[in-house]
């Protein structure tokens, strides 16, 4: 019975307490109005205060003294009774105004032998109405009914909701403050958290429960900051350490006089130094860096098209000549090398555009091969992740970080990367960085 | 052209100095080897050293210091080598007073070029007294860093050249108002050993034009000469 009203419960901590404050109230109320309810005769016995209660107590005393007493006692009562305004009456005025609150309390605690009528300007507020009660006897009194003084405030159900919208008002209010607000603190810490970007600590302030996690929030942020850099760090450093080796192998290749294999050591020396730069650039990617500067794209993609196709390779750059633009230029310059790299391994054919958009820049490198499944694509931007799954390293030079690493380029640079499928075939890797 | 250059080669590593300076002295260079930065004082007693290629990692005093203090003392050319290659590490050793800088591993080929390179700009400007062999050349508001092989146009923006431009726009930038053959700006940029041709220099000469050119089709700052030749115009002044 539980679990399928969980699906009508409020999803906020702050809709919660308004409707648990409601539900009180709705309660309260059901409670004493049964019990006003239950009571009801009890309660309309009682007299209603002010005027008719000194009206009933007038004529009770008026008919309990002989007539003759009467006048005398009258001059009393008009005194100890001056709101009512008591007064000898003549006759038994036709009743004009039928529903008076207290002419009916007055016929029903006096009883039937007493003739109560109220007339008058019918006006609604009461005022200038005059009560006749005829005595049983016969004498006649009339008595002024004033204006009852209106209650404090229009009446107990407004003064009810005044108060249910005034403390919810407060308690929704407390409620986002010490409680929403320091939670919606920790998701943005949290989902703001990354190893290299030193962000402040969650502020440890508000009730104690909220302090302890913000105190444990801030410590698991620095533990898993002090792991990350660790093992940076050791990557880093096993990554320099290997340069010696290379150089000194790079440098005994000079001299192999068989052409043959020196140019077999030379390229895998190369690819050597090359996995590694990838690498280290991949760890360096995580951390913070120098300043940016200012950059000619459009230069930048024209000079790695020229570099490639001086090495043989079909590149084509359709863009301005010149488009200045804020960053990194080594990183892009890099991260631009590795798509084009990539479209010419796996298509042959490469071609990159540069456009400006209203946000920015665009740079789309697009190749006519096989292109990427859309279901791989995600998968793709992990980094070590090649299109065929061969580990073979045999006749190919690209290790799987070309993708990630521009896509961290680009995000670094506060802008994003896309893979696209290019029109009819082929991968277009769309890159837009802010300007 | 027969001057054969003294290198001093600082490098703890003994193979990679041995293997260094048995390819220098291949390439017509005599060199001293150095184990570490002890020794450097008494060796500049006793010889008169061309340039110095100095490896940073080294045990005892830090090759960054050492470089600070040799360039305290003298004007010798300096040439460090390191593992570490990222940006602040070349502003670094350059602040410290380095005229280049090569990455491990590094081709034996790229030290020779950069060694020459340097010495070319050291006789440029001790022969003409208008060019200081300063770090950083401008003209008509472009700004040339040959420490950080930087290009940048007068409102700031880098300029990406690569390696053979640079090479092209550094020795224009040294002889500046001096028609140039195709066959000098040969020699002086790779050298002939690097299978340089005079047709890949009309190649260079109309990337760099596109980059730096107001108007490619009508240069202004790089003039071509009907004998064959090029000639760059602007003034050029070092910071």
């Amino acid at each position: 019975m539980i679990r399928p009203l969980r699906a009508f419960l409020p999803d906020r901590i702050g809709v919660q307490i308004a409707l648990l404050i409601v539900a009180s109230l709705v309660v309260i109320h059901l409670v004493i109005g049964a019990f006003l309810f239950w009571n009801r005769n009890e309660l309309q016995r009682r007299p209603p205060p002010g005027p008719a209660g000194e009206v009933a107590s007038a004529i009770r005393l008026l008919t309990a003294v002989p007539k003759a007493d009467r006048p005398l006692l009258m001059q009393q009562l008009r005194n100890a009774f001056p709101r009512v305004d008591l007064a000898d009456g003549t006759e038994l005025a036709a009743e004009t105004i039928q529903r008076d609150r207290r002419a009916d309390f007055l016929r029903r605690d006096l009883g039937p032998q007493f003739q109560v009528a109220v007339h008058g300007s019918g006006a609604s507020d009461g005022q200038n109405n005059r009560m006749t009660i005829r005595l049983p006897d016969g004498d006649i009194l009339t008595a002024g009914l004033a204006l009852e003084s209106p209650p404090p405030f229009l009446g107990p159900v407004i003064a009810t909701l005044m108060f249910i919208f005034v403390s919810i008002s407060l308690l929704a209010l407390w409620a986002a403050r010490a409680l929403a607000a320091p939670l919606r603190r920790f998701v943005n810490a949290a989902e703001a958290f990354s190893p290299d970007v030193s962000q402040a600590p969650v502020p440890e302030q508000g009730p104690f429960e909220i302090r302890a996690a913000a105190k444990a929030l801030n410590r698991l942020t620095h533990r898993i900051k002090g792991l990350i850099e660790d093992r940076t760090r050791l990557l880093a450093a096993m990554g320099h350490d290997l340069r010696t080796p290379i150089t000194r192998m790079r440098l005994r290749s000079e001299f192999i006089e068989d052409h043959g294999l020196r140019g077999q050591m030379l390229r895998d020396l190369d690819q050597m130094r090359r996995m590694i730069d990838a690498a280290l650039t991949h760890l360096r990617e995580r951390r913070s860096r120098e300043a940016k500067t200012g950059l000619d794209i459009a230069v930048l993609l024209q000079t790695v098209c020229e570099e490639f196709r001086d090495l043989g390779g079909d590149v084509r750059y359709e863009g301005p000549a010149h488009l200045a633009v804020s960053g990194w230029p080594d990183d892009l310059q890099r991260a631009f090398s590795n798509l084009i790299d990539n479209a010419l391994r796996y298509a042959g054919r490469a071609t990159v555009r540069l456009s400006s958009i209203p946000q920015g820049v665009r740079i789309d490198v697009e190749d006519n091969g096989p292109g990427i499944p859309h279901a791989d694509k995600p998968r793709m931007l992990e980094p070590f992740t090649r299109g065929d799954d061969a580990r073979g390293m045999n006749d190919t030079t690209g290790f799987g970080l070309g993708l990630s690493i521009a896509n961290s380029v680009a995000r670094a640079h506060d802008g994003g990367l896309l893979l696209l499928d290019a029109d009819p075939a082929g991968l277009l890797v769309r890159i837009e960085l802010p300007a | 052209m027969t001057f054969q250059p003294h290198i001093l080669v600082v490098e703890d590593d003994r193979e990679i100095n041995a293997l260094i300076a048995r390819y220098l002295r291949d390439n017509d260079c005599r060199v001293t080897s150095a184990p570490d930065g002890r020794d450097i004082e008494s060796l500049r007693e006793t010889n008169r050293f061309d340039l110095i290629v100095l490896d940073i990692m080294l045990p005892g005093e830090d090759g960054l210091s050492l470089c600070r203090r040799l360039r305290e003392r003298s004007h010798v050319p300096i040439i460090i080598l390191t593992a570490k290659g990222q940006e602040v590490d070349r502003v670094i050793g350059l602040e410290m007073g380095a005229d280049d800088y090569l990455t491990k591993p590094f081709s034996p080929r790229e030290l020779l070029a950069r060694i020459r390179a340097v010495l070319r700009r050291m006789r440029a400007g001790a022969m003409i007294a208008a060019i200081p062999p300063e770090r950083i050349l401008s003209f008509d508001g472009w700004t040339v860093d040959r420490g950080l092989r930087e290009l940048r146009c007068p409102k700031g923006v880098r300029i990406a050249l690569t390696g053979a431009e640079f090479e092209l726009l550094q020795v224009l930038c040294e002889r500046p108002g001096r028609v140039l053959s195709r066959d000098q700006l040969v020699d002086l940029t790779q050298g002939r050993a690097a299978g340089a041709y005079e047709r890949s220099v009309d190649i260079l000469i109309s990337r760099l034009r596109r980059k730096i050119e107001r108007d490619p089709h009508h240069p202004e700052m790089i003039k071509t000469v009907r004998s064959g030749g090029y000639l760059f115009t602007p003034s050029v002044s070092g910071k």
